[in-house]
């Protein structure tokens, strides 16, 4: 994967998680992002998971495949996954797939959340 | 209606006096994940070039990733990658979108990451959503069409027409450069009834 297309930047704060999405999400790169989230998840503990997706510029149904079984995995360990979003292009594939409604979409910095 | 005649892509071509830009766009690629990137910023330069608005560039964009990356994990699952082909063309208030590959047609796949989803993601951004065999030749056709304000062009020939005609209970034949005696009557519904139970279950 080249890395002008995109990246992932991820900090740890204890339980809390926040993970930075940076370029375009697709089939191409969806392994970087499964590889770091695999990475975080590995220990099987309950996660606040904040996923920021203002820097990505596209997300395909491979990508959002990956965040819709992200959020299931983080509800059964009783955690929480929360997205802040992302411009309309990225926006707009969860709208017509109508998965924002499975998404807590959240407002505030990554900082600022320690739940949601 | 604006289209009302049979005509074939040969007569209009001719680009029109509003847009320097060529009224057509069109790509060979590897059926490599690395090459979406690349064809999802050939149509949206293509779509800006005719002043298409920014919300039909995302669809365009959007559509036409989901379904090269079908051509791309589906179409060559048990062969070595071919070839994708991405050709946009630009009408009368209108884009349209072809993505055809050389894989082996299109086959349920029970381990899909998200074809459901890219599917019919596919079909609501679209005003008009295709999906056809290529026979005789090998491989998969998907032909969209975007009603885009402002854009200006030759009205669409045969790939506009043949539509219409295929959802019209008086079809009247398929012009001369239609790809192949596969072009379903029910070929937009097709595109729905597959999406449709797909999505229900990797949801």
């Amino acid at each position: 994967v080249r890395p002008e297309v995109f990246a992932v930047e991820s900090s740890e704060d204890g339980s809390s998680v926040a993970v930075a999405l940076f370029g375009e999400l697709d089939l191409g790169t969806v392994d970087v992002l499964r590889a770091e989230l695999d990475r975080l998840t590995a220990d099987g503990r309950a996660l606040e998971l904040i996923i920021d997706l203002r820097e990505l510029e596209f997300l395909d149904s491979t990508g959002l495949h990956l965040l819709l079984r992200l959020n299931s995995e983080c509800r059964e360990r009783g955690g929480s996954l929360g997205l802040i979003r992302g411009c309309p292009a990225v926006q707009k594939l969860f709208e017509v797939t109508g998965t924002d409604a499975h998404f807590n979409f959240v407002e505030l910095e990554p900082s600022d959340l320690t739940d949601s | 209606m604006r289209i009302s005649t049979l005509s074939s892509l040969s007569q209009v071509t001719s680009p029109t006096p509003e847009h320097a830009a060529p009224p057509r766009w069109e790509r060979e690629f590897d059926a490599r994940p690395e090459v979406l990137a690349e064809i999802r910023a050939g149509v949206a330069t293509f779509a800006r070039a005719h002043g298409a608005e920014d919300r039909v560039v995302v669809d365009m964009t959007l559509a036409v990733s989901e379904a090269a990356t079908n051509a791309v994990m589906h179409a060559f699952l048990d062969r070595l990658p071919g070839r994708v082909s991405v050709i946009a063309e630009s009408g009368d208030e209108c884009l349209l979108l072809r993505v055809l590959d050389d894989g082996r047609g299109m086959v349920p796949r029970s381990d899909s990451p998200g074809l459901g989803i890219g599917l019919s993601t596919m079909a609501t951004l679209a005003s008009s959503c295709d999906i056809r065999d290529r026979a005789p030749d090998p491989g998969t056709e998907v032909r969209m069409t975007f009603a885009a304000p402002g854009v200006t062009g030759p009205p669409f020939g045969a790939d506009v027409q043949a539509e219409r005609s295929s959802r019209s209970p008086r079809s009247s034949g398929l012009p001369a450069q239609a790809p192949g005696p596969a072009r379903a009557s029910s070929s937009s519904s097709r595109c729905w009834s597959h999406a449709l139970p797909m999505l229900a279950c990797s949801t």
